[in-house]
């Protein structure tokens, strides 16, 4: 593990949390992860996953939702703290070169989409955020996507904010118009799976990236698994956690 | 420093393997580690037909500890043979493959399939807690236990180490492996254990009940190692939360010839190769400058 210093831990709303780190990540891709921990002694045991949010050189930035033990000690550090990270690790999302790219997030599943939309947008690429949340308070750095300067399309579950409704509802929507695209969703399950079956009725690539508790996040203990769509099981950590979205839906 | 240690006619370059299951067949591992600097690698158990594994959730941490039902996923033993000990036999130090059966016959087709190849030896796991059948199920029945040793005699002279569940009639099982031809013993396997998830209202893991590993566990089985080299004599490989260089050394000093470093992997993948440094600077604290001064310390001093 490399250790890396806490720039700036910045407190978005009651839950959510965006930890930047200095430190030097070696030649990272977008939807990759990293093992993070950030407390001595061994409770708790394991370091945490989270996918890179924004990366600079020397520079990476996590968001993350405050949920359990772990990101609650994530959450309290300070500037200057230290923090050992491993990484990175998994494979991220494929390379796109042409056609329009439609990223897909729902709830904390926006993290990875930062830095993938500002990779793809140096490549000229034309990219289409769904963005799905709770309510209009549950969205996270909006701005700076607003920023970035591609097509937002929100929808949030009560109606406070865009669609009201669940995110696949304007995607199926948007995918009937004609042109090359391909999908790249982070989510909760049952959004993937929504995702994957609608991309899958239209004819669209679509790649997830799946979640899953892990313990060493290089696929030694074999302890981070979904069922795969023929048999048996995929290893989120080795083989994901972008995989094509045939794989597991 | 002289870390060497000798178990029933094969040297070990000093007291540090990998254990079973906990770093895949060294694919990333090496990225971050000279496996060839270790004493050992013992291999994820390997059954004769390919196994899914269990169901998720696989895991579940626990203060100072992992409860894991991974159910022995594995490629099975033609798969394993073929495309995955080639490359770990590439590293220069001994390897051990961990075996797995759900009936004796099984076991017995494993190790056949397996006698033409250039490792070290087999350790057999008669002590997963995570599998229907096999597993605990021959761990804690030292007749069972005894009858697979025997049979696996008559057709493998290698170096046969059995790998122990840590609860249930241990030291009966062990002194019976050891009766009927095992070299050595590995203390322990996981400690069956469960973890719920309240918010759902179920278990925490797929398959309900799993195995409890990491630092929570040392003191435990470190005193299983010091109970069993009591009263048996045997070569130990200690196997039990072990994540430091201390940790070695305590369990050699139990009665451990060496050791098996398993959940510290998973936490950090450069951990293995910490512990073997601390371990010389450990010695030299201690004024010592053989490992094996230490071995059984507490056995010669007046406790």
């Amino acid at each position: 593990m490399n250790l890396f210093t806490v720039k700036e831990n910045r407190k978005l709303s009651q839950r959510y949390h965006l930890l930047i780190l200095e430190g030097e990540l070696e030649n990272p891709l977008p939807g990759q992860f990293v093992m993070v921990r950030a407390w001595p002694g061994f409770d708790p045991l394991l370091a945490r996953p989270f996918s890179i949010h924004d990366h600079e050189p020397d520079k990476l930035s996590l968001l993350f939702e405050v949920k359990g033990r772990g990101t609650k000690l994530l959450a309290a550090l300070e500037p200057g703290a230290k923090v050992e990270v491993l990484g990175p690790l998994g494979q991220g999302f494929p390379e796109v070169n042409s056609g329009e790219v439609i990223l897909v997030a729902g709830g904390i599943g926006i993290a990875p989409f930062f830095w993938t939309a500002k990779k793809l947008k140096e490549k000229g690429l034309q990219i289409n955020l769904f963005y799905g949340a709770r309510t209009k308070n549950d969205f996270l750095r909006l701005k700076e996507f607003e920023d970035l300067g591609i097509s937002l399309n929100l929808s949030t579950e009560d109606g406070s904010l865009g669609f009201k409704g669940f995110v696949t509802e304007p995607l199926k929507g948007y995918l009937h118009e004609p042109g090359e695209k391909i999908i790249f969703a982070c989510g909760p399950m049952p959004m993937l799976s929504a995702v994957a079956k609608v991309a899958k009725d239209l004819g669209v690539r679509a790649y997830v990236s799946l979640e899953a508790h892990m313990a060493c996040g290089l696929g030694m203990c074999l302890g981070c698994v979904v069922k795969r769509q023929e048999r048996g099981y995929l290893h989120v950590c080795s083989e994901g956690p972008v995989v094509p979205a045939e794989r597991v839906f | 420093m002289d870390l060497t240690v000798k178990i029933a006619g094969l040297t070990f370059k000093n007291p540090v393997l990998l254990a079973s299951g906990t770093w895949g067949f060294g694919e990333k591992l090496k990225n971050y580690l000279d496996l060839s600097s270790l004493g050992g690698l013992v291999t994820k158990g390997i059954s004769l037909k390919p196994r899914e594994g269990n169901p998720p959730p696989r895991i579940a941490e626990t203060p100072c500890g992992l409860i894991n039902a991974i159910g022995l996923e594995n490629p099975g033993v033609e798969i394993f043979k073929k495309h995955v000990l080639p490359p770990i036999l590439a590293w220069k130090t001994h390897v051990l493959v961990n075996i797995f059966g759900e009936t004796i016959d099984e076991f017995l087709a494993v190790a056949e399939a397996l006698k033409d190849e250039p490792i070290s030896g087999l350790e057999l796991n008669v002590s997963c807690p995570n599998v229907a059948k096999g597993g605990l199920a021959f761990g804690h029945d030292p007749a069972t236990v005894k009858a697979l040793v025997e049979e696996l005699r008559k057709t493998y002279p290698g170096f046969l180490v059995v790998k122990l569940p840590p609860v249930g009639p241990v030291l009966e099982v062990a002194r019976t492996v050891l009766e009927a031809g095992a070299d050595a013993l590995t203390v322990a396997n996981t400690y069956p254990a469960l973890a719920v998830d309240l918010t759902n209202r179920r278990l925490a893991l797929g398959r309900g009940t799993g195995g409890l590993s990491g630092p929570a566990i040392k003191p435990l089985t470190l005193k299983l190692v010091y109970d069993l080299y009591r009263e048996l004599k045997a070569p130990i490989f200690g196997c039990g939360g072990i994540t430091s260089g201390r940790d070695v050394l305590e369990y050699i000093f139990c009665g451990a010839k060496a050791v098996q470093v398993g959940t510290a992997t998973l936490l950090d993948p450069e951990n293995p190769g910490k512990i073997l440094a601390e371990i010389e600077q450990e010695l030299e604290k201690l004024g010592e400058t053989r490992l094996e001064n230490l071995f059984a310390g507490l056995f010669k001093s007046k406790h």
